[in-house]
């Protein structure tokens, strides 16, 4: 018995302790990743990690995202799409949030904040007006202007150079054999110059005496041949 | 005689090489002591990674998230066998704006030595509890016979003090370093053409700890002061990770359909100071002290974020329960 009555202090301090650390109340925790996607005009926004958002308190929550832009809304317009476009979470649930853009009135950076309005689910015995938590994440979206366009039709399958480069090598080659020929230096070292000396005979003249000599030589052999014919 | 003469001549020699062979062949008895020096291998750290807790999302060059388990894996490798290695540091150091360089000392702030110790297969950190914390790191064990051991240090960012603008993935970085036992030194990191790097996401965490509050008052009355856990005050707390201001807003005016109570007529201040109190708006705006606020430097003990809220009832309110909702953040102090 006596035991029992000194641990009770031991319980009241330790249920003191549970209940300050488990201090009633709604609380969110939110990490921001400051989106800054970059969209291109004509191609496919790709979703963009906005932030994460933890119920820390102990109550349940809705989360909703909204749009809240830095600029003038009558001078340019984004419009951002949120996957969950809302969440309910239990205490120590969390999610994360992304956005994407659905289109962009105008070429440029757009910035602002996502707020995730909270809405807390309070037990009913509590009465009066809610206090809740918020958040906020920044973003900056730039949309650029779209790439230039490619030409209709044939497109090429490889770089062009790879075409060119063959066909003005081809010609380029042969028109240096052609130069490298035409302006070919025999080797002075080896062989001595032939200079063909004014009124020598040439090729012609050679090769029609040498004909006529063995036209005569032919002559001879036959004369000798009739001769022994005869002297027999 | 002669046949005697030749046997005594066969008989000397086969006796002469009979001691001689047994002599060759012994040459080798000799000793020639030889010795087969084996060099120590430097270490050799392969295939560093940053990943999340279940290995399946790449975190190098991210905005990492608080309060939420990283690990950063490498393949180790001693061809003297694991044995030989001594140690092996991560070190993970903030060298953004106001950080510091690779070989400055550990603080909680800015730079964290994790050691793992091949004698005793433990992990040591020189600070037992910072805005880093140690989890599951890998054990490899001690004395292996293997060449090649993974090795996990697995952390997590408390959610006060790190944050390295969620844009920029540089703030932190990492370096890897091996020592074996003949102080060989292999590594990975700062000016070894690798790098493992990332930024830490802002954070801030908000409790309403007064989750409803009251007034009750007569019409033509000014400055009520709200009823909330009794203080007067709409009781909050803070824990971010960067320098942060609070905000509020209300999401209208105070409705009974079809009557109302003009939002001009509630104001909010940072402290007990009607005087300097300002009207609520549908639409964030700062509270008046509390702005420019530190962080906490341990997450078990957020920051107080109280306003003050005070109402005036205007003549001839109509009696009844008028409703709206309150809400109240923290942001980074812009």
């Amino acid at each position: 018995m006596n035991k029992l009555v000194k641990a009770i202090p031991l319980f009241l301090v330790a249920f003191s302790i549970m209940a300050i650390c488990l201090a009633e109340g709604p609380g969110i925790g939110i990490s921001d990743y400051e989106a800054h996607p970059q969209v291109r005009i004509g191609e496919n926004a790709e979703p963009f990690k906005i932030a994460k958002i933890d119920n820390v308190g102990t109550f349940n929550l809705t989360i909703t995202p909204f749009f809240k832009p830095n600029y003038n809304e009558t001078d340019a317009q984004l419009q951002l799409i949120f996957t969950p476009n809302s969440t309910f979470l239990l205490p120590e649930g969390s999610t994360i949030f992304y956005g994407q853009v659905v289109s962009a009135s105008k070429v440029g950076t757009f910035e602002g904040m996502i707020q995730f309005k909270t809405q807390v689910h309070l037990p009913e015995n509590f009465t009066g007006n809610p206090s809740t938590p918020g958040g906020s994440a920044k973003i900056t979206v730039m949309i650029l202007e779209p790439s230039p366009p490619t030409p209709s039709g044939f497109i090429m399958p490889f770089p062009i150079e790879y075409l060119l480069v063959p066909i003005l090598a081809i010609p380029s080659s042969i028109g240096a054999i052609f130069f490298v020929k035409r302006h070919r230096h025999p080797s002075s070292v080896t062989m001595p110059k032939l200079v063909k000396q004014k009124g020598q005979p040439n090729d012609k003249h050679v090769r029609k005496e040498l004909m006529k000599l063995s036209k005569m030589l032919n002559e001879s052999k036959d004369a000798e041949a009739s001769d022994d014919t005869l002297t027999k | 005689m002669k046949k005697k003469q030749s046997l005594i001549a066969v008989l000397v020699l086969t006796l002469m090489f009979s001691l001689l062979v047994p002599y060759a062949f012994a040459g080798g008895s000799d000793t020639s002591d030889g010795t087969a020096t084996v060099t120590s291998a430097t270490p050799a750290i392969t295939s560093p990674e940053l990943w999340n807790m279940i290995e399946t999302v790449d975190g190098n060059n991210t905005a990492l998230t608080v309060a939420t388990e990283y690990h950063v894996n490498a393949t180790i490798a001693d061809a003297n066998t694991m044995k030989d290695l001594k140690n092996v540091t991560f070190l993970i150091w903030y060298n953004g704006t106001g950080g510091v360089a690779h070989d400055a000392v550990d603080a909680q702030r800015n730079h964290y030595t994790y050691t793992w110790i091949e004698a005793t297969d433990t992990w040591a950190c020189p600070l037992a509890a910072g805005y880093i914390v140690q989890t599951n790191c890998s054990d490899p064990g001690t004395a292996g016979v293997g060449t090649s051991y993974e090795f996990r240090l697995a952390f997590k960012l408390s959610k006060v003090g790190n944050y390295s603008n969620g844009a920029v993935y540089t703030g932190w970085q990492i370096n890897i370093t091996a020592y074996d036992d003949s102080a060989n030194v292999g590594t990975f990191g700062e000016g070894t053409g690798g790098r493992l790097q990332f930024g830490v996401a802002s954070y801030f965490e908000i409790n309403v700890v007064d989750g409803t509050h009251t007034w009750s008052a007569a019409p033509n009355t000014a400055n009520n002061v709200v009823s909330a856990g009794g203080d007067g005050k709409i009781d909050a707390t803070v824990i971010a990770n960067t320098i942060w201001k609070a905000q509020v807003e209300a999401d209208g005016n105070l409705l009974k359909a079809p009557d109302y109570i003009h939002i001009a007529n509630l104001t909010q201040y940072g402290s007990d100071s009607v005087g300097d109190s300002v009207p609520m708006t549908t639409g964030y705006a700062d509270v008046t002290g509390l702005t420019s606020q530190a962080p906490p430097t341990d997450e078990a003990a957020p920051v107080n974020a109280d306003v003050w809220l005070w109402l005036d009832i205007p003549t001839g309110t109509p009696s009844g329960d008028y409703i709206y909702q309150f809400s109240e953040q923290a942001v980074i102090q812009t």
